[in-house]
């Protein structure tokens, strides 16, 4: 549906005057806080209430990075690469779930090219990390006042690093497979350190939804990781991409420690009903399923079994 | 009035291709022993099977396929490997008709054009011996795999009966050579 007003060129004044930059803000905050309450906002966590509640209201500033986005991606030809839209200030709150919810219209288009627009986002780097280049984010800087916006777009990011998973499973060239991993390992590896420092561990929804999509049914999990090379690159070469892909897997091993922690704290200790409260999202998750996780992970380490000679 | 020439040019290349391939797995072997203990174990299983000692920490075996096979004891890392050499020597002759005016201009370009070819060629060669080198390890993996999850099979059952002596007197051993399960039956 986006495709012919992505894909095309189109002319775009310069600049608007007030009462439609006043009607593009309005219509952008109303389509932002749609999607937060649409995706996770809705849900109410046991005696803390929905998104809403649990947090102060934010203040949804769009700068104009987001009129310079909006005007770059109907002025720009998206099928080519795209430039990094840079910003000039600080993003804004707006800006940054505006920025997400663009590269899911991009990806979902098939127009992963112009993703580089919006590259310099955290949060379309934590979902789809290993298709766009960037400078690595100050997670905890980002972080610092923003968890709401982990909470309430989990889904979203959930589905952005699914297809990541997703992409390097039909990949035929490992050395893109690898650079891909290791951008993708850059970005899981300083979410996590940063949720862990900031004692926010429950932000590890996007990962386990990603990972409960990606093992529907522990007792047959699918294949994982990088499976489709091509058969006629070197072993060593495939063994290194193999290694690799196994990204979200160690993100996901990673937050199974972060369970284990959960599990020692004691009903006098001081973070003891946060720790509840994300054993209780575990369950959903379930033992099995961290199992089939570990499975993957080894399988994808070993050497692959002899091709079948016909 | 212009001539019509029929030019032949002839280009060779010799070259040295020197391709290797090769992946790295480790071996999952049981702290049952002092780590000297249990890599002595497993370097005697490794030699019943026709692997070479190097030294203290290194065993070999190469198979008739040429793969080398080498365990690092210490680490208990495997690499498994094969390197290929080859030596081209490739010839290529070509011929066209040409216009007298035109002939060094055309003699350049398709000398140009053999030389690209014959390159095209070698790299095609490379390309292909590094493609069957591939295909001989990977035929050899399943192989190896079966061969080295046997040893240290054998290896943990050995340090088990050595731990269970310590332990006490043993009054029974019974394998099952099926599933590879071990039974001990010791009298403390």
């Amino acid at each position: 549906m986006l495709t012919p007003l992505l894909a095309e060129d189109h002319s775009f004044p310069p600049k608007i005057g007030p009462t439609a930059l006043g009607i593009l803000q309005s219509t952008l905050a109303r389509g932002v806080v749609l999607c937060l309450v649409r995706d996770s906002g809705w849900r109410v966590e046991k005696g803390r209430g929905r998104l809403w509640d649990r947090h102060p209201t934010p203040k949804l500033e769009f700068t104009e990075w987001s009129f310079r986005l909006l005007r770059g991606l109907l002025t720009r030809h998206l099928l080519s690469e795209c430039p990094p839209l840079v910003p000039g200030e600080r993003l804004g709150d707006g800006d940054h779930i505006l920025a997400l919810r663009v590269a899911q219209a991009l990806v979902s288009e098939r127009l992963e090219l112009g993703l580089q627009l919006v590259a310099h986002a955290p949060l379309v780097q934590l979902a789809y990390g290993g298709l766009i280049q960037a400078e690595p984010v100050d997670w905890v800087d980002f972080l610092t006042g923003r968890t709401w916006m982990i909470e309430g777009l989990s889904g979203h990011l959930a589905e952005g690093m699914l297809l990541a998973e997703l992409d390097s499973l039909i990949d035929r060239s490992p050395q893109r497979v690898i650079a891909r991993s290791t951008r993708r390992r850059r970005i899981y590896d300083g979410f996590l350190d940063a949720i862990d420092r900031l004692d926010r561990r429950d932000l590890v929804e996007p990962l386990l939804r990603a990972g409960e999509r990606l093992i529907p049914d522990p007792a047959q999990p699918p294949g994982l990781g990088a499976i489709g090379l091509d058969p006629s690159t070197s072993l060593g070469e495939r063994m290194e991409a193999r290694a690799a892909s196994t990204v979200l897997l160690d993100a996901l091993i990673r937050v199974e420690g972060f369970h284990h922690r959960d599990r020692t704290v004691r009903f006098f200790d001081e973070d003891y009903d946060a720790a509840q409260r994300r054993l209780a999202r575990w369950e959903p998750y379930t033992d099995a399923r961290a199992d089939a996780v570990h499975r993957a992970r080894a399988e994808l380490l070993a050497p692959p079994r002899s091709p079948t000679v016909r | 009035m212009s001539r019509c020439y029929r030019i032949s040019v002839s280009e060779s290349l010799r070259r040295h291709i020197d391709v290797d391939d090769g992946v790295q797995t480790q071996l999952e072997l049981l702290d049952i022993l002092p780590p000297e203990q249990m890599r002595g174990l497993l370097a005697q299983q490794l030699t019943a099977l026709g692997y070479t000692l190097d030294d203290e920490r290194t065993a070999t075996r190469t198979l008739p396929s040429g793969v080398v096979v080498t365990v690092d004891l210490d680490e208990g890392t495997v690499h498994i490997g094969l390197s290929a050499q080859s030596d081209l020597n490739l010839q290529l002759d070509r011929s066209t008709a040409v216009m007298e005016e035109t002939a060094e201009r055309t003699e350049r370009r398709l000398r140009e054009q053999t030389r690209s070819d014959l390159q095209r060629e070698a790299d095609a060669a490379a390309q292909s011996l590094r493609i069957e080198v591939t295909r001989r390890i990977e035929q050899a993996l399943d192989e190896i795999r079966s061969e080295l999850d046997g040893a240290v099979n054998r290896a943990t059952a050995e340090a088990l009966k050595i731990k269970a002596g310590q332990l006490g007197e043993i009054q029974e051993v019974s394998e099952d050579p099926e599933t590879g399960a071990i039974t001990i039956r010791v009298k403390v």
